[in-house]
């Protein structure tokens, strides 16, 4: 799947926006990408390993709840993280 | 008697267009005033976000232009500010700013902010919230308003649907790069006013020719703006800004949608209503 990373995340991938990450679900998608890029795991995740609140996960669109994570995604697959607001 | 911060600001040609203030102008002294205003009576800005974990993001803003103020009229003019809390839950934050120059008032403008608690990232995100006690105790009684500030945007939309007559509707695309950013890498919220113009622009260019009074909106400029933000654009967004220009009493109304090129499934993320 490709991960579409904007904003204030992006200097957390050291600016890359488009990252292709495997795995057959989201979530497994998303460990993929924050193991692969550590700063972006602290941002986006809790100490639980949950996706914070401020920031929204959606799968060719369509917005998932955390319990949603486990959808199936494949290649051709684009997840959105959205963070839903920053207070600078 | 609520606390104000007045001070005189120098005028540089950057800051006009031919006949007035430039919106995005307005909107950056506004910013500067109210974090003036911050500082000069509360908590400066960066204490409110360092240390409070309080963050600001503006929702709605109103700018009305009076006076004439031109480039050629003075060297300075003078900037006042005076924020309030509103809401009867201390939920918004309101600053209203006037610049003077030699004729009056030539620009009135409000926004109405939304406190953030942070979450303490180091990417500022947050939810939205209410006023944390301890900051509210340091408004006297006449700055709290118990109402809510409403924005005008939705009646206006209402009323150009019912009683205006559509010229013509387009989009434009813009890219949101770094120097339209704030801090936390999403857009500088008046640079949001910079995009609606930019794309009232390149609708006059294609559709001046059929309804050529469409160019009054440069040869006269904007009367008076009333923009909501439902959420932030980001570093490196592709925006696109679908623009619908109206008839509407004797006068004319341009109506910017601004939301992503390829939809996220989070819906638009500003309405920007210029009358002409």
């Amino acid at each position: 799947m490709i991960v579409k990373v904007r904003g204030v995340l992006l200097r957390f991938t050291n600016y890359e926006n488009d990252i292709e990450v495997g795995g057959e679900t989201v979530r497994a998608g998303l460990n993929e990408l924050t193991e692969r890029y550590p700063n972006l795991s602290e941002v986006l995740l809790d100490r639980e390993g949950t996706v914070r609140a401020t920031h929204l996960i959606a799968l060719n669109g369509e917005q998932l709840s955390p319990a949603e994570l486990d959808r199936e995604a494949t290649e051709d697959d684009r997840v959105d993280i959205i963070t839903a607001v920053s207070g600078g | 008697m609520p606390r104000s911060s007045t001070y005189e600001v120098v005028l540089d040609a950057g800051l006009f267009t031919p006949t007035q203030l430039q919106p995005t102008a307005v909107g950056r002294l506004a910013f500067q005033a109210g974090t003036r205003w911050l500082r000069d009576h509360l908590h400066s800005h960066r204490r409110l976000v360092t240390e409070h974990r309080v963050g600001l993001v503006l929702w709605a803003w109103q700018l009305e232009y009076e006076q004439p103020l031109r480039f050629e009229d003075a060297d300075e003019a003078e900037v006042d500010v005076r924020m309030r809390v509103r809401g009867p839950r201390a939920s918004q934050l309101e600053a209203e700013l006037t610049v003077t120059g030699p004729a009056g008032v030539a620009v009135r403008a409000r926004a109405a902010s939304v406190p953030l608690a942070l979450s303490g990232d180091l990417a500022l995100s947050g939810a939205p919230t209410t006023l944390p006690e301890a900051v509210v105790a340091a408004f006297r009684e006449d700055e709290i308003e118990r109402t809510p500030y409403l924005s005008r945007v939705r009646a206006l939309r209402g009323s150009f649907d019912r009683e205006g007559e559509e010229i013509a509707s387009d989009t434009t695309t813009f890219r949101v790069h770094r120097h339209h950013c704030e801090v936390a890498d999403q857009w500088y919220w008046a640079e949001s006013l910079g995009f609606a113009g930019g794309a009232r622009e390149e609708f006059v260019m294609r559709h001046g020719r059929k309804a050529p009074e469409l160019r009054r909106s440069l040869s006269e400029g904007v009367r008076r703006l009333d923009v909501t933000w439902l959420r932030a654009g980001q570093l490196w967004d592709l925006l696109q800004v679908r623009t619908t220009a109206y008839r509407h009493g004797g006068g004319l109304a341009f109506v910017h949608e601004l939301g992503l090129a390829e939809d996220d499934g989070g819906g638009p993320y500003a309405i920007v209503v210029e009358r002409i």
